[in-house]
């Protein structure tokens, strides 16, 4: 059963159609993958679960209720989390304090969301160290964030994202600007992330990765659902390959 | 960014003056509750101008208080009628101006000039010190991570226009406060007292001191107040006291009735103000201990000439600031290393020693900054030229 599903959503800018009739899931415990050319749709997508896009048409459900009239915000609380193609950090914070006032965030709107909070909760700053221990980010944490290399400020988005108590995590392109080991290391996370019952979706363009990590794959092609199915399938799919894997420079 | 703060001072101020005067005559006083009531009518008042506004970008926000500003003070502050509502007959501004009896609360008695400036003095720094905590705390950080990324915060859970009211109705109780305060000193008020003109141009000295700083309100506040007829009025002394150097004392005082506009030029060389400058300078000063002390050592001893009587208590001021402001420059000339940092130390003088090279290539990041700082539109990721074929 799918946490997060979109049904026929469409998103028109003016005339052009960048989301054409999607309906995809993505199941708790997996990594699922979303891949396509540039300009595919895929960021707009994301940009229409999350509520910072309206679509044309077409509904969003989250563990089957209807959150497509939700504002950002109240999504976040309902356990939608995500990272951004074109970094959107705090800037003037340091790593440690960018995670930290996520906590802080959830916290305060979580107070109004649902009554005084679920009992006693760790301190904050505790939770801060476990969740920079956990991606890596220890060594960093009290540098500014805005000195530290794009594939390590990608994982301090995803830290950030943690810190809400995520239940789907929407990442797009996290591995660009990462080195080899780097996403290897990334990948590792996010499997172990997923194993403790995260619904993780994946927009990369990074093949090889998506086809390591991903239990499932979609394949959207100018805004249309192009296929969908197990990395294997989606390898052998001829459709796919003449789409977007034949017009990727050298995948190897 | 609210552009009408002294009309806050001015509902602060009317509710104030309706409802907190007690007494007549020369006992009349304003009561302590008077002035919360007034406090709380800023606040609520900020609030219900800010809130249609809010769903807007920044620069509509403003615009709004700006309307406010204007309406205020020309509809509501010339309104001398009476008017009856549920039986009640009251005028809102009778007689075009009003006196505002000074705040007196048991022993404290704000007549008194000395006791009035501790009080504010006391208040400001309380509100300062507030304002401070405020922004080390969950609270303050939110509000950076807001202005930082909206988007970012959205999706973690902040509710923008609840965050941003918050602020609002914040600014405007002490807009309201800053305005009793400042009509029971001045005693009577009138409409020109809260002329939008008026709130503009202490808003742009508060931005030039250093926006963000506490002490960058009460240096724009300082400067507004005494600032430029203390000045003024020191160098016409300083040029009739000493009749061979009038001329150039003249001339100073003149550069400072240009300032502003020299300030302005500060502004645009850092946007975030003077006192940022400063802070920085000094922060990175830190390392170089020998030269704080140095000038520790210089204040004291311009300070022991002055009540020697080998000085003017006056060139003692000036003296103060001009090095106040120049030991920062100082420390980076005489100790580089430490005040810069070793790592960029070495590069300032690696530059130096070679000419800049255009075919050095350059890495990704340098080119970003670049981007930034020239203000060009990052390219993205997904650019063909940049993206990564595989892992
Ligand atoms: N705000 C907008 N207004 C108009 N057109 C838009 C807007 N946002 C996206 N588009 C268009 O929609 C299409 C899909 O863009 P989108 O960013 O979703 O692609 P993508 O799959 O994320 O691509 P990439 O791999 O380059 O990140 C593109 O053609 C883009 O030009
Ligand atoms: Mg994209």
């Amino acid at each position: 059963m799918a946490l997060l599903e979109t049904r026929g959503i469409t998103v028109r800018f003016g005339g052009r159609t960048a989301v054409d009739d999607v309906g995809l899931g993505v199941a708790p415990g997996t990594v699922t993958g979303l891949i396509g050319p540039n300009g595919a749709g895929k960021t707009t997508l994301f940009n229409t679960v999350t509520g910072l896009q309206r679509p044309t048409a077409g509904r969003i459900l989250l563990d089957g209720t209807d959150i497509t009239r939700l504002p950002p915000a109240r999504r976040a609380h309902q356990g939608l989390g995500r990272t951004f193609q074109r970094l959107e950090l705090f800037m003037s914070l340091s790593v440690r304090e960018n995670v930290r006032v996520a906590g802080e965030i959830h916290r305060s709107g979580a107070r109004r969301n649902r009554g005084a909070g679920g009992g006693a909760r760790p301190d904050l700053g505790r939770e801060t160290d476990r969740v920079l221990e956990l991606t890596g980010l220890t060594d960093i944490a009290d540098q500014d964030v805005s000195g530290i290399p794009t594939g390590r400020a990608r994982v301090v988005e995803l830290a950030r994202a943690l810190m809400a108590s995520p239940r789907v995590l929407l990442l797009d392109e996290p591995a660009s600007g990462q080195t080899e080991q780097e996403t290897g290391e990334f990948g590792e996370l996010l499997l172990r992330l997923a194993a403790d019952g995260l619904a993780i979706c994946l927009v990369e363009h990074d093949i090889p990765l998506v086809m390591k990590l991903c239990s499932t794959v979609h394949v959207l092609d100018r805004g249309r659902l192009l296929a969908s199915g197990t990395p294997e399938q989606i390898r052998a799919d001829p459709a796919v390959v003449a789409a977007y894997i034949g017009t990727e420079e050298h995948p190897r | 960014m609210n552009l009408a703060a002294c009309s806050f001072g001015a509902v602060g101020t009317l509710v104030a003056f309706h409802t907190g005067i007690a007494g007549s005559g020369l006992d009349s006083r304003l009561t302590v509750q008077g002035v919360l009531l007034g406090v709380a009518a800023a606040a609520v008042v900020g609030g219900l101008v800010a809130l249609p506004a809010l769903r807007l970008r920044g620069l509509y926000l403003a615009l709004a208080t700006m309307a406010f500003g204007v309406f205020l003070s020309t509809m509501v502050l010339r309104d001398t009628t009476e008017h009856h509502v549920l039986g009640h007959t009251f005028t809102i501004f009778p007689t075009g101006s009003i006196t505002v009896p000074a705040i007196r609360v048991g022993p404290l008695d704000l007549r008194d000039g000395p006791a009035f400036l501790i009080t504010v003095a006391v208040l400001f720094a309380a509100i300062g010190t507030g304002l401070v905590a405020l922004r080390n705390s969950g609270y303050g950080r939110r509000l950076v991570a807001m202005k930082d990324s909206p988007a970012a915060s959205a999706m973690l859970g902040q509710n923008l226009v609840r965050l941003k009211l918050s602020v609002f109705v914040l600014s405007a109780a002490i807009a309201g406060l800053g305005g009793i305060l400042m009509s029971s000193a001045l005693g009577a008020v009138d409409t020109d007292t809260y002329s939008i003109v008026v709130s503009l141009s202490l808003l742009m000295l508060t931005v030039v001191a250093g926006i963000g700083y506490v002490s960058g309100a009460l240096f724009g506040g300082l400067l507004a107040g005494v600032g430029f007829s203390l000045l003024v009025t020191t160098f016409n002394d300083l040029a009739a006291a000493d009749p061979d150097l009038a001329g150039l004392y003249r001339l100073l005082g003149h550069l400072v009735t240009v300032s502003p506009a020299l300030i302005g030029v500060g502004v645009g060389h850092n946007p975030s103000g003077t006192v940022h400058q400063v802070v920085e300078g000094y922060r990175s000063l830190r390392r170089a201990r020998p030269v704080l002390v140095g000038g520790a050592v210089l204040e004291a001893v311009l300070y022991l000439l002055t009540l020697s009587g080998a000085m003017d208590r006056w060139w003692f001021g000036i003296l103060t600031v001009v090095l106040v402001m120049m030991l920062p420059l100082l420390g980076r000339m005489l100790m580089p290393a430490a005040v810069l940092g070793p790592e960029e130390h070495a590069r300032q003088r690696r530059a130096l020693s070679e000419p800049a090279d255009d075919d050095v290539p350059r890495t990704e990041r340098d080119l970003r900054a670049l981007d930034r700082a020239l203000g060009l539109p990052a390219p993205t990721t997904a650019a063909p030229g940049v993206r990564r074929g595989t892992a």
